[in-house]
């Protein structure tokens, strides 16, 4: 058991509380009419979750090595590359999907370690160029039928 | 006679044999890229097949399902990298084979062993399914409500290293079902008064996150720290390529035994296909002549392994069909398939759907042999396959991942739900909690909730007793909960006794 691992099940207890007493009442209404509740299996669900937690964080504890699993800088690379993504799904509302996910392949081939400037040409150019075919051609011509 | 000449004009369509074809082609070469699993291809294959006809389309995902089943085996034996836990066993005895110059002859029995196994395996699919949902259908609510809970424990119990960690992801996958419209009263549900949430999270989009996109950036950070280089092996002498006949006749015990234990696992839900191939090869070396030779490059331990790792995949659909219950990731990425085609699987899609259910085996049955000539003719692209550049594969899913996100749900939301949750599935990885859980806990959340539910409006003031099966399930569960419980605490004593 490393020290990230049990602040996951604490942070699994709090969220499980703060669901149960701010989420679930704030956006579930229970009307007084129906036999159950429609929060009854949410609510269950996270009492369940807090206790799991929270046994794990308990009988755990005296375990726990000062270790991580998980890095800072991995952490820093995952959210790094997700906010990238995020960063060209928005700017498809300008610039279209295609012009995006073009753009978007040379960076994603440069974090993972391609220097060859003609290979990110390349490829990035011939998957767009074949989905764009597969998808909005064929898609909608040649495949259709079947 | 009727049924096979129905099944035979439904299934058996230019356009399905073509789809099948194709699912199975890129089934094949996906399974052979060192790392990349059977899950990952579906889950980004799905919104591509949005505009194909339901069989079309189910067979098109079968066939990637199965073509990468029997592709991994090409890693697994020419490089000892196993794309899935399955094709381990593969590579105990498949790698030793590549070293002596023998990788063409390994990858031939893997492929028709692989074949066998998923050929006879679907025709028990055939036979199960229809006399299970019957017997499902005559399943009261209560029994329903029962059997999803110890379903659900079941595959917690089995899927990682512990139990609390599968039921913790089992329930978020629940809680996250139960976001969108409740069909009973219509009363909003957690969707924050976003019109996009009325119909709840997008499946596929939580499935690509969670499998393709977070296994990637996994990959990456390994990558970055130093992969696996590629290392192909090929004498080039006829005779360490070819199987010869007294090999045939070795391996044919392994087979048929590799494909008991890989139906009888797939049946189970939550066992998994490594468990199959692993008691597979386990038992072929028990029954072997030749025992010790295992592990140094024995043809029956390749064919025992890949056996028994492709009859998982149609048994596994047995629980899906039959009781909506998908057993593993690859039947649950395949219900959402299914969905999206506007079929729900479980004990009613053989009556609702009968056309499609007859389509649908007819493609199973001939996507076996197209499995054994697909492979034959593209053995030699498949080898060169397993040499691609990481760059090329990490960028290549992570963009069909985007566009396959993007195209279910017809905008940019689709892909925000990805992204959010491949970094929920990032840390669901590196904790080792299950994912395969939080995926069937979603899936089955709505039917579980319609069941529990109703069985607490019927239960109320009866006693339990006077639900036997229900009951039996209940016991059942809690033994499972019990066992697993002493068990940690005898571990955590001798931890903490040790310190």
């Amino acid at each position: 058991m490393r020290r990230d691992e049990q602040i996951i099940y604490g942070l699994l207890c709090l969220a499980s509380l703060g669901f149960y007493f701010v989420v679930i009442p704030w956006q579930i209404e229970e009307p007084d009419w129906v036999a159950v509740s429609p929060a009854f299996l949410p609510k269950l669900c996270t009492i369940l979750v807090f206790v799991l937690a929270l046994y794990k964080l308990i009988s755990t504890y005296s375990l726990a090595t000062s270790t991580y699993l998980v890095s800072r800088s991995n952490l820093m690379f995952l959210v790094g590359i997700l906010a990238l993504v995020a960063v060209a799904t928005l700017a498809m509302y300008q610039f279209g999907f295609w012009a995006c996910m073009a753009v978007l392949l040379v960076p994603l081939q440069l974090i993972a370690g391609q220097r060859n400037p003609i290979a990110i040409v390349v490829y990035s150019a011939a998957l767009i160029g074949g989905s764009w075919f597969l998808l909005d051609l064929a898609g909608l011509y040649i495949l259709a039928p079947f | 006679m009727e049924t096979i000449s129905t099944v035979i004009s439904l299934s058996l369509t230019p356009g399905n044999i073509l789809f099948v074809s194709l699912g199975l082609f890129i089934g094949y070469i996906v399974g052979a890229i060192p790392g990349m699993g059977k899950a990952t291809a579906a889950a980004v294959a799905i919104p591509l097949t949005y505009s194909m006809a339901p069989v079309a389309a189910i067979g098109f995902l079968i066939g990637i399902a199965k073509g990468s089943t029997a592709g991994n085996a090409v890693s697994a034996i020419l490089i000892n990298t196993p794309g899935e836990p399955s094709s381990v066993p593969t590579a105990l005895d498949g790698y030793p084979l590549a070293r002596q110059g023998k990788g063409r002859k390994a990858l031939t029995v893997a492929l028709v062993s692989s074949t066998i196994g998923d050929f006879l395996a679907t025709w028990l699919l055939i036979f199960l399914t229809a006399p299970l949902a019957d017997i499902a259908v005559r399943i009261g609510k209560v029994d329903l409500a029962a059997i999803f809970i110890f379903a659900l424990t079941f595959i917690a119990a089995l899927s990682g290293n512990s139990l609390a960690k599968g039921l913790i992801a089992a329930l978020i996958g629940i809680i996250l079902a139960t976001v969108g419209l409740e069909p009973e009263t219509a009363v909003q549900r957690m969707t924050f008064g976003s019109v996009r949430l009325f119909d709840g999270l997008p499946l596929i989009a939580i499935a690509i996150g969670i499998v393709a996109v977070a296994e990637m950036i996994i990959q990456l950070e390994e990558h970055l720290a130093g992969g696996k280089k590629s290392d192909v092996l090929d004498s080039g002498a006829a005779d360490d390529n070819r199987v010869t006949a007294d090999e045939w006749k070795r391996i044919v015990r392994p087979v048929f035994g590799g494909t008991l234990v890989g139906s009888f696992v797939g049946i189970l839900p939550g066992l998994g296909a490594a468990i199959a191939s692993f008691a597979s090869y386990g038992l072929a070396q028990r029954m072997s002549r030749q025992p010790d030779s295992f592990g140094k490059g024995n043809v029956e331990g390749v064919a025992a392994a890949e056996s028994a790792d492709n009859a998982v995949i149609p048994s596994s659909m047995i629980p899906l069909l039959a009781m909506g219950i998908p057993g593993s990731v690859i039947a649950a990425i395949l219900a959402a398939g299914f969905t999206m085609h506007g079929i729900i699987p479980g004990p009613m899609v053989m009556r609702d759907s009968p056309d499609f259910m007859l389509g649908l085996f007819g493609a199973l049955l001939i996507a076996s042999p197209l499995m054994l000539v697909i492979g034959l003719l593209g053995m030699r692209l498949f080898i060169k396959v397993i040499s691609v550049p990481f760059p090329f594969l990490f960028s290549g899913v992570i963009f069909f991942s985007i566009t396959g996100a993007y195209l279910q749900a017809g905008e940019t939301f689709g892909v925000f739900v990805m992204l959010a949750f491949g970094f929920v599935g990032y840390f669901l990885k590196k904790f080792q909690f299950p994912f395969v859980t939080f995926i069937i806990g979603f899936i089955i959340g709505p039917q579980l909730e319609l069941a529990v539910r109703q069985s607490l409006v019927i239960v109320q003031g009866e006693s339990l007793l006077s639900f036997p099966v229900a009951l039996g399930f209940v016991i059942f569960t809690a033994a499972i909960v019990l066992r697993v419980g002493f068990k940690t605490l005898k571990e955590l004593r001798g931890r903490n006794g040790d310190a």
